[in-house]
């Protein structure tokens, strides 16, 4: 599902130099299971999540999702391969404050163009529905609790049918039991539709939840190095 | 949902500034349509005062001031023209149509002008537009010191057919100084004409022997005068003929005796035209830089969004939408706000043109149009569309050009 082949990821600090952040040897991760990347703030995890999305392109080496060469497409392509392929959850749920719960899920369809137009709302509902948002529909983001936009961030996630769901720390901003409610209805949905999960956190109470956990100490040179990130 | 629906809730989203630029935007466009459309109307009302007419014979003098004071009622005449001069085109045979006017005294404000049931068959006409001279109430005067009143004026001097009132002398009369009896002569109204959009709606008709007789001067039936050979002088003289070469005759033979003058209404309102040109260019040009800051300030309403929406920028692209749907996105608010300010600003622009109608109109006596549209506003709003959208280039380059992921970390 993930392969990533000598991926570097360094950022221009002005005067030439650079700042390495990422810098993994090979690193793959199969389908249809439940991965967790962990490790302290810092060590690259969102970095990571961003050139696996195709949010990021690497400084250098290659990134595979799903068979697709991301490091090959042009930046409209990447943007298409993630809006049909990928569902991200972002740290901070990144909801559109201008659109209800149904709207911001509707558009996650509008851009990628998988779902037929006529199934947008439809689909919309139903999932929000499934998250327990189902009276929550007409609300904007400003009129939802954290947990409430957290599932509303999963059900626009999920609204294409992707094959991988990536999730940036979801318990971040949430109280431990919410966090545990979102994590088993994330469990629940990816196993529905066989969507391959990374997870990126360093809560051990999620831990628990997943199939497998990769350390990113284990795989980041650039830490190995004892670079500050 | 279509771009243009997500654009537009982006815009219901920040109503108030979104507003306040369309104001701009409608200030400009109004400022700019005001002047196409007064300019144009005025222009068209000069052009229709003076179209049934292809000369006009009065005194010596300015041309203008003939044209003016004669079918416009504005000014006073540049002195009259001996009785002869009206006997002798009378009789020309190629002159179709003679109407002898005389102007003296007023009501109201309003001139008393004396005249013969001549001056009521002409048809004013401009284009396809065509406006008569109707008497809706009433009938033509018949005999001396019966009145015939315009609309405007029957409607301000609040008279009806029957009233009766005193004429006073010249258009008003010195602060202090006792009316002339001689003038004080009483009119009965027997007829008010129907709304003409013309000058004659802000005057008052009677016979020429009224305004003789008002003035002193031995009156008698025009038809007893003419065949006497000799009458009193008369203010000027509309007048029409069977061909442009008659007209240039006419004219030579007029303009080079002492007597009187032709004048070519058609020329003295290019001649105006011509005037009134430059400052009409120049207000045009202010309206048009206007409207380039309506542009601008588009242009930075929407910058600032754009900054402030980084991050839900960076959101739509995670979602899938490409650098060019976001320009697009840019494009559609920009066009939105332009389009809502450019709609408001024909509206205020038109409503401002209506109200400084009516005040040209009640000034001069000029009738303004101001309804029809004008070939080149299409051409405006097509401009001001793609300026709308040039506005949008700035703040859709801004997004385009945007590191997504710089605006997709956590929140602290």
């Amino acid at each position: 599902m993930i392969e990533l082949a000598e991926v570097q990821k360094s950022y221009p600090m002005g005067g030439g130099e650079r700042l390495p952040v990422l810098d993994i040897h090979a690193f793959a991760l199969p389908a249809g299971k439940r991965w967790a990347i962990v490790g302290p703030s810092g060590t690259g995890k969102t970095t990571l999540l961003h050139l696996v999305a195709g949010i990021l392109t690497p400084t250098a080496g290659n990134v595979r999702v799903a068979g697709t060469d991301l490091t090959s497409l042009r930046p409209a392509e990447r943007d298409q391969f993630r809006a049909r392929n990928i569902g991200y959850v972002f740290q901070s749920f990144n909801l559109l404050a201008a659109f209800t719960a149904l709207e911001n899920v509707m558009l996650a369809m509008q851009f990628s163009k998988v779902i037929p137009q006529h199934q947008h709302r439809a689909r919309a509902t139903e999932l929000l529905q499934r998250v327990g948002l189902g009276h929550r529909l007409v609300h904007k983001p400003a009129q939802l609790s954290n947990g409430e936009q957290q599932r509303v961030a999963v059900a626009r996630a999920l609204a294409n049918r992707p094959c991988l769901l990536l999730m940036d720390e979801p318990s971040a901003h949430l109280d431990t039991e919410t966090a545990q409610r979102v994590t088993e209805l994330v469990g629940e949905l990816c196993a529905e539709g066989e969507v391959t999960l990374l997870v990126a956190t360093h809560d051990p109470h999620l831990l628990e939840s997943v199939d497998h956990v990769v350390e990113m100490q284990a795989i980041n040179r650039v830490l190995a190095r004892g670079a500050v990130v | 949902m279509t771009l243009v629906q997500i654009a537009l809730r982006y815009l219901r989203a920040r109503w108030f500034p979104n507003l306040l630029t369309a104001a701009c935007v409608s200030l400009g466009v109004g400022l700019l349509v005001a002047v196409i459309v007064v300019a144009r109307g005025v222009k068209e009302g000069l052009l229709l005062g003076t179209s049934p007419y292809e000369m006009i014979v009065g005194a010596k003098g300015s041309p203008t001031q003939v044209v003016l004071s004669t079918v416009f009622f504005l000014d006073v005449p540049t002195g009259n023209i001996p009785f002869h001069v009206f006997r002798l085109l009378k009789q020309h045979p190629r002159v179709t149509l003679l109407v002898p006017v005389n102007l003296g005294d007023s009501y109201k404000g309003f001139r008393i002008v004396g005249t013969t049931p001549d001056y009521f068959t002409p048809v004013f006409q401009l284009g396809r537009r065509e406006h008569r001279l109707r008497v809706a109430q009433g009938h033509l005067f018949a005999k001396d010191f019966e009145a015939v009143v315009g609309a405007t004026a029957a409607r301000e001097a609040i008279l009806t057919v029957g009233d009766q009132f005193l004429g006073i002398h010249g258009l008003e009369e010195g602060i202090g100084e006792q009316p002339d009896p001689a003038h004080r002569r009483q009119y009965t109204v027997v007829g008010i004409l129907a709304p003409s959009s013309t000058a004659a709606d802000r005057a008052i008709f009677t016979t020429m022997g009224s305004v003789w007789a008002v003035h002193g001067l031995p009156t008698a039936p025009l038809e007893e005068l003419l065949t006497r050979g000799e009458g009193p002088p008369i203010t000027a003289l509309f007048l029409r003929a069977q061909s442009l070469m008659d007209l240039m005759l006419l004219a030579t033979q007029l303009n080079g005796g002492p007597d009187a003058q032709a004048v070519f209404p058609g020329r003295i309102v290019d001649r105006l035209f011509t005037m009134f040109a430059t400052g009409e260019t120049i207000v045009e040009a202010i309206a048009f830089m206007v409207l380039i800051v309506a542009a601008i300030t588009v242009s930075l309403s929407l910058f600032g969004a754009t900054i402030e929406r980084r991050r839900e920028m960076a959101t739509l692209r995670a979602l899938g939408a490409s650098p060019g749907t976001l320009v697009k996105l840019l494009l559609w608010e920009s066009a939105l706000i332009s389009l809502l300010g450019t709609v408001a600003g024909f509206g205020l622009g038109r409503g401002a043109a209506y109200i400084a109608s009516r005040i040209i109109e009640t000034s001069s006596g000029i009738y303004v149009p101001v309804w029809q549209l004008s070939a080149l506003e299409p051409a405006f709003l097509g401009a001001m569309a793609l300026l709308g959208v040039l506005a949008g280039l700035i703040p859709g380059l801004t997004a385009y050009r945007m590191e997504v992921a710089d605006h997709l970390v956590p929140l602290a």
